[in-house]
């Protein structure tokens, strides 16, 4: 599912125009990402849960070379699907 | 923060009312997940694609619970940011780049090269480079062979003859012997073998020229039937006019083989650093003699200018292959069965060459061996590797007292799988049976055995760690 077609499935059940829709949904996009890099996690209901989490840093190889590095930490954001996200109807 | 200030400050940023922002929010999850429901993803534009992925069912053994658990397929959503995203949150660890701790150790290197040497590649273009020269250096060689010998005179023939009569000479005595099988050859490359056992490349080089001297004998139109009568006829059928050509086809092929040679070397020394200069400048001496002698054998059966043209077509196309046969015949008893099939893989597009065909054979045979070094070397590498290895096992000895009770279980498949699991990990585990009052027969886990109880110590603490387990304990038997 695109991005696009999301946006026309919700602008019929709304009955708001798509460039109105589109333009909420960048704007809850949006705050979700900011909302995660504030504050590191952002939960709903019956969705899930995202996070910023972090991957502490680590030993490694380089394969090419054979040198032993040091790969740094590193902050990836994560969605965590809730229990309930697929038990609803 | 939310279900309510999250919709509160997405409002408040586009302008818009809250209960709008909040059905559109609605709709949005609810169409999310009937998507993913359905088995579709959901590609959001710079945000990041939700897609649903089912687990396997699999079976684990469980050592805290003492039997095998099933663990049901599973159905999640695996969710992966855009690249965007991703940047924007790692934000504060944006500048961090992977540092070098400690450069590889030589050992290290070595292994590295067994599994992909980068150097392989330039080599093998060095080679390229080389045979595009060589087919330069054989068209203007024969343009000017046909020139020159229309336009030579006779004069040089007679000094020739005698420098040419010698080396026939050495030749028959030589090749008398190698005719019937190339056992000589053989011989030689093996005694060189011995004494120097890191140089392959000194034997090939040497066997080079015979190779093409051998293509040349089979192209005669005289002795077609054989390479023994092809060497009587060349013997006698020595004619004053054919030095004359000789002067220049000599000089060019002397030249060419030279350079082969040479450049040979050099490729083999940058491989081997351990070879000592003294050994090198015998196997340029070796290369000269050789050489010359092929310039002889040539020369004869080019009594017309024609032939010269055509002879390479017609060894194209058959003498390649007893070559080499000759050539495997002699590999399979230099080197082991891994390398046989490299080399026939590498020598097999020889007989498809045009024109310049001695030359590529040629060249063809030195990437063949470059291949070849470049191929021996690894394997004896992993051997040594691999006996290293086996030294460095563990120090636990069957002697000694001390074990360390790890589990125990009343059914013996368990009690082994566990076993096997520590093995695996690099653990002295065995079971024992024991008739317990009360419990029936019963499997215990055990490590060991240990000589002194600090060693066995060691091994208790790495596995309570390991196992997460609190009851186990170091014991005497």
């Amino acid at each position: 599912m695109n991005k696009s077609e999301l946006i026309a499935q919700v602008s019929k059940e709304t009955n708001l125009t798509q460039k109105r829709v589109g333009e909420i949904l960048d704007a809850i996009l949006e705050t979700i990402i900011e909302v995660v890099k504030e504050e590191g996690s952002l939960t709903f209901t019956n969705f899930g849960k995202f996070e910023k989490r972090l991957r502490k840093e680590r030993k490694g190889v380089n394969p090419k070379t054979g040198d032993l590095i040091l790969i740094p930490p590193k902050e990836v954001f994560i969605f965590k699907p809730s229990k309930n996200i697929f038990k609803a109807e | 923060m939310d279900r309510k200030e999250f919709l509160e400050k997405v409002s408040s940023k586009i302008g818009a009312d809250v209960k709008e922002v909040e059905q559109v929010f609605q709709r949005f999850i609810d169409a999310v997940t009937t998507a993913l429901r359905d088995g579709e993803k959901v590609n959001l534009s710079n945000f990041g694609t939700f897609s649903p992925k089912i687990t396997k069912a699999t079976k684990k053994f469980s050592a805290l619970l003492n039997r095998e658990i099933e663990i049901p397929e599973k159905f999640t959503i695996s969710f992966s940011p855009a690249s965007k995203v991703a940047e924007d949150i790692n934000i504060k660890y944006k500048d961090e780049k992977p540092s070098v701790i400690k450069e590889a150790t030589e050992r290290e290197i070595e292994k590295k090269v067994t599994i992909m040497p980068p150097e392989k590649e330039e080599e093998v273009s060095k080679v390229d480079k080389f045979m595009e020269e060589i087919s330069k250096f054989e068209k203007e060689g024969s343009e000017e062979k046909v020139e020159e010998v229309s336009e030579e005179d006779v004069s040089l023939s007679a000094e020739l003859l005698e420098v040419l009569k010698e080396v026939e000479e050495k030749l028959q005595e030589k090749e008398s012997v190698e005719l019937q099988p190339s056992t000589s050859e053989i011989k030689e490359t093996k005694e060189e073998k011995e004494e120097v056992s890191q140089m392959p490349e000194m034997n090939l080089n040497q066997e080079k020229p015979k190779f093409t001297f051998g293509e040349d004998l089979t192209s005669q139109p005289v002795g077609s039937g054989g390479y023994q009568q092809s060497f009587s006829t060349s013997g006698g059928g020595l004619s004053p006019s054919s030095p004359s050509k000789e002067g220049s086809g000599a000089l060019w092929l002397t030249l060419i083989i030279l350079l082969i040679g040479i450049i040979g070397v050099g490729i083999y020394w940058a491989f081997s650093s351990d070879v000592t200069e003294t050994k090198k400048e015998p196997v340029v001496e070796m290369k000269k003699e050789t050489t010359s002698p092929v310039v002889v054998e040539k020369q004869p059966p080019t009594s017309a200018k024609k032939q010269i043209i055509i002879a390479p077509e017609e060894y194209s196309s058959i003498p390649p292959d007893t070559s080499i046969k000759q050539k495997t015949s002699l590999l399979v008893e230099e080197t082991s069965p891994e390398k046989k099939e490299m080399k026939k893989e590498v020598v097999s597009p020889t007989p498809e060459t045009k024109g310049t065909r001695q030359k590529e054979t040629i060249s063809s045979k030195q990437e063949t061996r470059t291949a070849i070094t470049e191929k021996v070397k690894p394997i004896k590498r992993k051997r040594v590797a691999t006996v290293e290895r086996v030294m460095k096992k563990p120090a636990v000895t069957s002697q000694g007292d001390y074990f360390i009770q790890v589990n125990s279980y009343s059914e013996k498949r368990f009690a082994d799988a566990f076993a096997r699991e520590l093995r695996n990990k690099g653990y002295r585990a065995f079971v024992e049976a024991n008739d317990v009052s009360g419990f029936g027969k019963m499997y215990r886990v055990k490590v060991g055995f240990y000589l002194d109880e600090d060693s066995a110590s060691k091994d208790y603490h790495n596995l309570r760690l390991l196992l997460k387990k609190e009851d186990i304990f170091v014991d005497r038997r």
